[in-house]
């Protein structure tokens, strides 16, 4: 009597193949490592970072000066995401575009008109203390930019895009990208001693406002795509 | 406990890999390579995990700190995850747009017949 396996489908069975190499290969790596000390691999980091006044996170010490091509590629991935949505916001919508508020109470309007200057503070300090404690440039442009959602569920995404000059802050984000990029053509040239000095604290506050400020217009732009286009999957 | 942490990160790392084959809905099919990020990061995170271990911010000293490697890669793993699922959200958009399903097989089978058409 053959086996029954034909009422796997070939897709089950490749599913099941690849779920098995997974599990084969992790096992694998399991095994090989328990030999090696991998569980600490940052102390030679750390020892670098020690010698530096300015930072005292050392998770930024890491992503800023160590890896700063990592936060580099990371920028430009992020900049080719908010590229191709820039280039199909032109889509039609099926329904017509949806523009207008989201909530129409008073109440949502009022209390989103007064928090969001607390948000974007919050935001601006995450990105201008990175250095020195939780935060980056990352996380507080994030955070500027889900709170100009939060306008935007209360007044209405297109009048808040007119608002924040939509248009010309999409230009301004690629000179942001080619300031970075030319400050981190420089840091080629420049010893890592220049961040021990007064001047490199400058340099690092410069380069995580900019960071900030590149990544609330792409979330921005993001975030305004998907509330002008909610609704139509 | 870490090996514990890092058996649920690769059991939902499989989940995800099971979802993101056998899933035909392309908005299921997002979530489970969400997933698959989202456990990455927590393999990252248990991997190293150490009880008892502080936050990797302030002066160094005798205390022990959690490693900021893992930490920093992560920062990277959640930017990219941002922008990936975004821009394939957008694709997502555009496929319905066009074959009005998020089907795959309806829409593999759309775009095989539009391509015999041509041929034809």
């Amino acid at each position: 009597m053959p086996l029954k396996i034909t009422h796997l489908s070939a897709k089950e069975i490749y599913t099941f193949l690849i779920v098995c190499l997974f599990c084969v290969l992790t096992i694998a790596g399991v095994v090989l490592s328990s030999d090696l000390d991998v569980t600490r691999v940052g102390p030679q980091y750390l020892e670098g970072i020690s010698n530096l006044n300015n930072i005292s996170n050392s998770v930024y010490g890491i992503y800023g000066m160590y890896r700063f091509y990592d936060t580099l590629f990371e920028l430009l991935v992020f900049s080719t995401a908010v590229l191709g949505i820039t280039l199909f916001s032109d889509i039609q919508s099926a329904g017509g575009s949806k523009s207008g508020q989201l909530v129409e109470s008073h109440i949502v309007d009022t209390s989103a008109s007064y928090l969001y200057p607390i948000i974007a503070l919050f935001g601006i300090y995450l990105a201008y203390s990175a250095h020195r404690g939780p935060g980056g440039g990352f996380a507080g442009g994030v955070i500027g930019g889900s709170g100009v959602l939060l306008l935007a569920i209360a007044i209405g995404a297109d009048l808040i895009g007119e608002r924040f000059y939509e248009t010309t802050m999409k230009k301004v984000e690629y000179l942001i990208l080619l300031i970075v990029m030319a400050i981190v053509i420089a840091g080629l040239f420049l010893p890592v001693a220049v961040y021990q000095g007064n001047g490199g604290l400058g340099v690092i506050v410069m380069v995580n406002l900019a960071i900030g400020t590149k990544v609330f217009i792409g979330t921005w732009t993001i975030l305004h795509f998907f509330v002008k286009h909610r609704g139509e999957l | 406990m870490t090996s514990f942490g890092t058996a649920v990160a690769v059991i939902t790392i499989g989940i995800g890999i099971i979802g993101l084959i056998l899933k035909k809905n392309l908005i299921m099919k997002l979530l489970s390579l969400s997933i698959i990020n989202t456990s990455t990061i927590l393999f990252f995170i248990m991997a190293v995990y150490t009880p008892g271990d502080r936050a990797p911010i302030g002066p160094m000293g005798p205390i022990q700190m959690a490693d900021p490697l893992p930490q920093a890669l992560t920062l990277t793993a959640v930017v990219i995850n941002f922008g990936v699922l975004a821009l394939s959200l957008l694709f997502t958009m555009v496929l319905v747009k066009r074959y009005h399903t998020l089907d795959i097989e309806k829409i593999e089978a759309s775009v095989k017949r539009e391509y015999n058409e041509e041929e034809t």
